[in-house]
């Protein structure tokens, strides 16, 4: 048997990474938001970009857990997914998933640049009625003052002013777009903004004045914030330090079994069509050493990038892929950066493993509208989210209902 | 997982449980395969600057010497020239803990018939599923290859740009630029990659000993990589790259079959 020398071995027939049938995936699209408002946190929503839609509003991250350990500056709100799991369904009746990344985009593998919040809320809680909202409920019920004093203090992004619209009165027969107006207006920002971040995000949620009466600190930047409500809402935020990333819904469906395209289906019909016609093409016209010789020649990182490409051609437009049970192993577009035992720590609150959630794939890149040549803009191969399987509470009277989960950055190739 | 009791799924379109379709927006996405199929979502910086237009050929492409790019980085430069096609599809016994299992191993070609080749092999459990993902690498590998004339430069290029050699051992594979509607001489493997490459005429000879099959292949390698555009092997970070299909590819290109008396007439 002659041997083709080859730099590497042959590669082995390469096993599928075979799933248990029972793993399903659920995948998350981007869309624009069919009502801003809907958006807002008492609609439970799943989102990217905007302001985080705080769960619970009050015990917010500390301005440390909001900050990028890499670099020392605030980080940027990437996106949120509301996903309560079977894990832990009386306390966690309401959970959510906040994602941050730092604005030095060229540094995400650095340990904290990237960070992520668990945050859960039992069906009775002071924030949420026990029932579920209608798509008429335009605002989140109202907090104490001294509950919205606390959120405002901890909250870089004041939310919660940007939930309703300047001069809005108790009642909540407000009319329609101004809410989603006034927040998106006052997320404008120019890019490569001189102030610090932290005076930027201050600035931009000033701009939007308290619309709860009584009790709540003036606030100055309102005839902006007016005038701005009465504009069309803007959909595109430039993004620069203490900027919005482009607020969009995520959309969650389950992944459909592999249906053969077309072009596998036409290939090989002219396969069988020209085998037919002229036989098929015995060991001497192609030897199988070569077509071995063919399969090892392909570097490892375009083997698997291959295998990715070909999962999510099942569903261009997916961005997130989301499945809690046990045995799900993310979809790697790389071979590189990959945790290995140990690199996954147990959660530190409770005890019990972490598991994988959910990952961020590379194509939400693409509805960032980046500036591409700017290097702090993000890149990503993938970010995979893994949290306590036990879904755990933080001790009851803490002052931080959000608890730290670990996300594993996989940077991009080269 | 169990389904999310339907309390909790009217609250919110939670990621959690089997995918509660929300405001019933399901057959935009879930079933919208081709639609979906028509639009391409990059997943690299690659090809996000393709895509906005910052990047004007596939040869800047190569001269960054990227290590993977994204298979619509070629669709989108090549257009519908790039065709593919399954050579072969074969069954492959995979022995495992559950016992024998077959699956398929498909072989593909993508071409141009422009300057543009490449490559791709995947085994599957379905034969579908080994052709898609043998065309996807055969796309991701393509790699652009030279051509010249063999005597007035009329029209356009048909043939390998200049005799090129190959030695490996003992063989010495020798590929001549052959005149228009020369064919290509060689068996029928070779004759549609070299097609697809855009090769139409070219004449290949051997000398030495053909019984070495590896040797055989290492020549006609070192003979057809000369033929490469302005990337020579030695420009390629082997380490980082893939390899050039073309050096691990066969020594069938000089394979004596019909047509080898015309080949003797440059037998040297």
């Amino acid at each position: 048997m002659p041997s083709v020398e080859t730099t590497r071995p042959a590669q082995q027939v390469p096993d599928d990474e075979e799933e248990p049938d029972e793993i399903s995936w659920n995948l998350g699209f981007v869309e624009e938001p069919e009502k801003p408002h809907l958006l807002l946190r008492h609609h439970f929503p799943s989102k990217v970009g905007g302001r985080p839609a705080w769960l619970d509003p009050v015990r917010l991250p500390t301005r440390e857990m909001l900050t990028c350990r890499a670099s020392g500056k605030p980080l940027d709100f990437l996106l949120q997914i509301y996903a309560p799991v079977d894990a832990n369904p009386v306390e966690g009746f309401h959970r959510s998933l906040f994602l941050f990344i730092s604005p030095e985009g060229s540094r995400l593998r650095e340990p904290g640049a990237v960070r992520l919040f668990r945050c859960q809320l039992p069906r009775h809680n002071p924030y949420y009625p026990s029932e579920p909202p209608t798509v008429k409920d335009k605002y989140p019920p109202r907090l104490r003052p001294s509950d919205a004093d606390a959120s405002r203090e901890r909250d870089p992004w004041r939310s919660l002013d940007a939930e309703r619209p300047p001069g809005a009165s108790a009642s909540s027969s407000s009319s329609s777009s101004s809410v989603s107006a006034a927040a998106a207006a006052a997320a404008k920002k120019r890019k490569g903004g001189s102030a610090n971040a932290q005076t930027a995000a201050a600035e931009l949620a000033g701009a939007a004045p308290l619309g709860d009466g009584a009790g709540g600190s003036g606030s100055s930047g309102s005839t902006t914030a007016a005038a701005a409500a009465a504009a069309p809402l803007p959909r595109i935020s430039i993004r620069g330090p203490g900027g919005l990333y482009p607020e969009l819904e995520l959309v969650v469906e389950p992944e459909d079994d592999y249906q053969e395209g077309d072009d596998e289906e036409e290939a090989l019909q002219q396969y069988r069509a020209r085998v037919a016609a002229e036989g098929d093409l015995d060991d001497e016209e192609l030897p199988p050493e070569v077509v071995e010789a063919v399969e090892g020649a392909a570097a490892p990182e375009q083997t698997c990038f291959a295998d990715f490409q070909a999962r999510v051609s099942w569903a261009p437009r997916q961005v997130i892929r989301y499945c809690f049970q046990r045995g799900a192993r993310p979809l790697w577009p790389a071979p590189h950066h990959r945790p290995g035992p140990g690199d996954i720590p147990p959660c530190c609150h409770c005890g019990s493993p972490r598991t994988h959630e959910f990952q961020v794939l590379p194509q939400l890149l693409h509805y960032l509208h980046l500036d591409e040549e700017d290097p702090a803009s993000p890149d990503w191969s993938t970010l995979v989210a893994f949290t306590c399987a036990a879904s755990c509470s933080p001790a009851a009277g803490a002052e931080c209902s959000y608890l730290e989960e670990l996300v594993w950055v996989q940077p991009p190739a080269l | 997982m169990a389904d999310r009791g339907g309390e909790r799924g009217s609250f919110g379109r939670g990621f959690g449980g089997r995918g509660d379709r929300g405001r019933g927006r399901g057959a935009r996405r879930a079933r919208g395969k081709k639609e979906d199929e028509e639009k391409w979502v990059p997943c690299t910086k690659l090809g996000r600057l393709v895509q906005q237009g910052k990047i004007k050929s596939l040869e800047q492409i190569y001269l960054f010497s990227m290590p993977v790019k994204e298979y619509q980085i070629v669709e989108y430069f090549l257009g519908s020239a790039l065709k593919d096609e399954v050579m072969k599809i074969m069954p492959v016994q995979k022995q495992t803990r559950a016992g024998q299992r077959t699956r398929f191993k498909a072989f593909v070609v993508v071409g141009d018939h422009n300057g543009h080749i490449g490559l791709g092999v995947k085994c599957a459990k379905e034969v579908a599923t080994a052709i898609r993902g043998a065309i996807i690498q055969a796309k991701m590998s393509v790699v652009p290859v030279r051509r010249g004339y063999w005597g007035n430069k009329i029209g356009k290029v048909h043939t390998v740009p200049t005799k090129v050699t190959g030695k490996c051992g003992s063989v010495t594979i020798r590929l001549t630029p052959a005149p228009r509607g020369a064919g290509i001489v060689a068996a029928r493997t070779p004759k549609k990659v070299l097609q697809m490459a855009g090769i139409e005429d070219c004449y290949t000879c051997s000398r030495g000993s053909t019984k070495t099959l590896g040797n055989f292949v290492r020549a006609t390698f070192n003979a057809l990589s000369k033929t490469y555009g302005f990337l020579t092997p030695d420009l390629w970070r082997e380490s980082k790259y893939t390899k050039a299909p073309f050096q691990e590819f066969t020594d069938f290109l000089a394979k004596p079959t019909l047509g080898e008396a015309k080949a003797e007439a440059y037998a040297y």
